[in-house]
């Protein structure tokens, strides 16, 4: 026992005096670092992030450090028990749900502007926002194939009986397009009308994938004629793949549209290169790196001008609003209860 | 008692597949400790997420959630620091076969604490490693190839 208890005793101590004498030279280094969560798509190599930490890093005496996220609720629980030996100097990917669901779990910093930003119309009303800074926003529809036969108008079109397993949708409670979806189809209908439709469209529909990718997946291999996504998506199959069959379909009701932003929270380390990487991200230059590495929309104006972005037919939109928790989480719920009963 | 070490072999030889396969433990263990170690110094990733999915994870017993949000999370890097230090410890004692019973016993825990934290999908691997445990606890596998034999001639008793 006591050899035991010694040996445990030895190797806590040599672990704690590890800690202790651990090189300074590392927070040094640590020092120079912005530490930006973003989400995986951002991140990889054929993402904007890799460009935007280049041209950051050449104009500043900064480094960027990505870090891969893949749940925002969680990521913010983390930083929210991590406390002051959080990392986190600069979120991205905070969109509209995620700021009244999940941001008030912690405290955010207020961002500088570092110019006076002419910012689109579509993002006007959330631009004034002072610990979020929105980045890229897209509306969001369906998406067909061009040789589709579809007389799609309106939301209601898509309860046609021959559309029946042929559209992907995806599970609002993992997935933001998702909780677009639904948020669209509650406003756009009276609260009973919407129950109804929403009946109706779990039986319709192919299925309701946890994630966007896996249900443009489901889309892109034939298995279903529509998908609900971002009316940017068309562009980049024409531009990445330089096929020109897929088009966004355009509904008498006001489409919903996703606005993303990026927050500092206030436990940041490096809180002045976070917000200077923020600023630089309302940078010309890098709203256009984002539009064409996201395939989302530049929020200020004139960027996407003499690009092929500028094609893009922006339909009516829905203004951005911030829904009330409860009101997201009951809709959440009048969901998952249609689903529990397979729309009967 | 580099002696013993050998000798191990002649008299405990039958105990030596065994000790092939506490080395190896060993060995996973501190690879653990040095991935384990690198993140929880820089403070990325590591075990900060792990709890934070344990949290959210459906399958977890209610007692330990309770655990986890109460006590483990607000105090996460004492935790995280323990753990580690309990890895290096199995992982040091596996490897030079010295204490290996009771630190099985330590190491079972720790076992029983990943199959709580982690998800699902990694369950059977955690309850392979117990029972790998369990079996190197009960045939005293420290006393071949290890320092425990040298305690072992001397001393006898359960610990070695």
């Amino acid at each position: 026992m006591k050899h035991f208890i010694i040996f445990v005793g030895l190797i806590f101590s040599l672990l704690l005096s590890l800690y202790y004498y651990r090189d300074d030279q590392t927070k040094n280094i640590e020092d120079k670092k912005v530490h930006v969560y973003a989400s995986s798509s951002f991140v990889a190599k054929w993402g904007p992030g890799p460009i935007l930490k280049e041209i950051f890093e050449k104009q500043n005496i900064f480094k960027v450090e990505f870090i891969e996220i893949s749940d925002m609720a969680m990521t913010i629980q983390k930083i929210n028990f991590e406390n002051e030996s959080s990392l986190a100097d600069v979120i991205l990917g905070i969109d509209q749900f995620d700021m009244v669901r999940v941001a008030n779990k912690i405290k955010w910093r207020d961002i500088e502007r570092s110019t006076t930003i002419n910012f689109v119309n579509n993002v006007k009303p959330v631009a004034s926002e002072k610990a979020f800074v929105p980045y890229d926003w897209a509306p969001m529809s369906f998406i067909a194939r061009r040789d589709e036969k579809n007389n799609i108008n309106s939301l209601k079109d898509l309860l046609n009986p021959e559309l029946q397993g042929k559209i992907a949708l995806q599970d609002p409670r993992t997935s933001s397009p998702g909780l677009q979806f639904l948020v669209w189809v509650f406003e756009s209908y009276s609260p009973e009308e919407a129950l109804r439709y929403l009946k109706q469209m779990a039986r319709q529909a192919h299925s309701f994938s946890p994630s966007w990718s896996a249900s443009y997946g489901l889309f892109k291999n034939n298995q279903a004629d529509f998908v609900f996504s971002y009316v940017t998506s068309p562009i980049y199959h024409l531009l990445e793949e330089k096929d020109d069959q897929y088009l966004s379909i355009e509904t008498q009701e006001a489409l919903p549209m996703q606005v993303e932003f990026a927050g500092i929270p206030s436990t940041c380390k490096n809180c002045e290169a976070a917000e200077m990487f923020v600023n630089f991200l309302l940078s010309a230059e890098a709203q256009k790196i984002i539009m064409s590495k996201n395939y989302m929309l530049p929020v200020i104006e004139h960027v996407k001008e003499a690009t092929p972005f500028d094609a893009i037919k922006i339909y009516k939109t829905r203004p951005i609003k911030f829904y009330e928790q409860n009101k997201i989480e009951k809709w959440i719920n009048v969901w998952t209860e249609i689903r529990k009963n397979e729309g009967t | 008692m580099l002696q013993a070490y050998f000798e191990s072999i002649k008299y405990v030889g039958h105990l030596l597949p065994m000790s092939f396969l506490r080395i190896f433990l060993g060995y996973f263990y501190l690879d653990l400790v040095f991935k384990d170690w690198k993140r929880f110094i820089i403070g990325v990733g590591g075990y900060s997420d792990i709890f934070v999915e344990a949290l959210n994870k459906p399958q977890i017993p209610a007692w330990y959630s309770l655990l986890l949000s109460e006590q483990i999370i607000p105090h996460w890097q004492v935790f995280a620091f323990t753990i580690i230090g309990l890895q290096l410890a199995v992982g040091v004692s596996y490897i030079i076969g010295y204490v290996v019973r009771p630190v099985s016993i330590l190491a079972v825990l720790l076992c029983l604490n990943y199959l709580a934290i982690y998800p699902i999908d990694s369950e059977i691997f955690f309850k392979l490693l117990i029972s790998c445990h369990i079996m190197l606890a009960w045939v005293g596998a420290g006393r071949c190839l290890g320092l425990d034999y040298y305690f072992y001639k001397r001393r006898r008793g359960l610990w070695w």
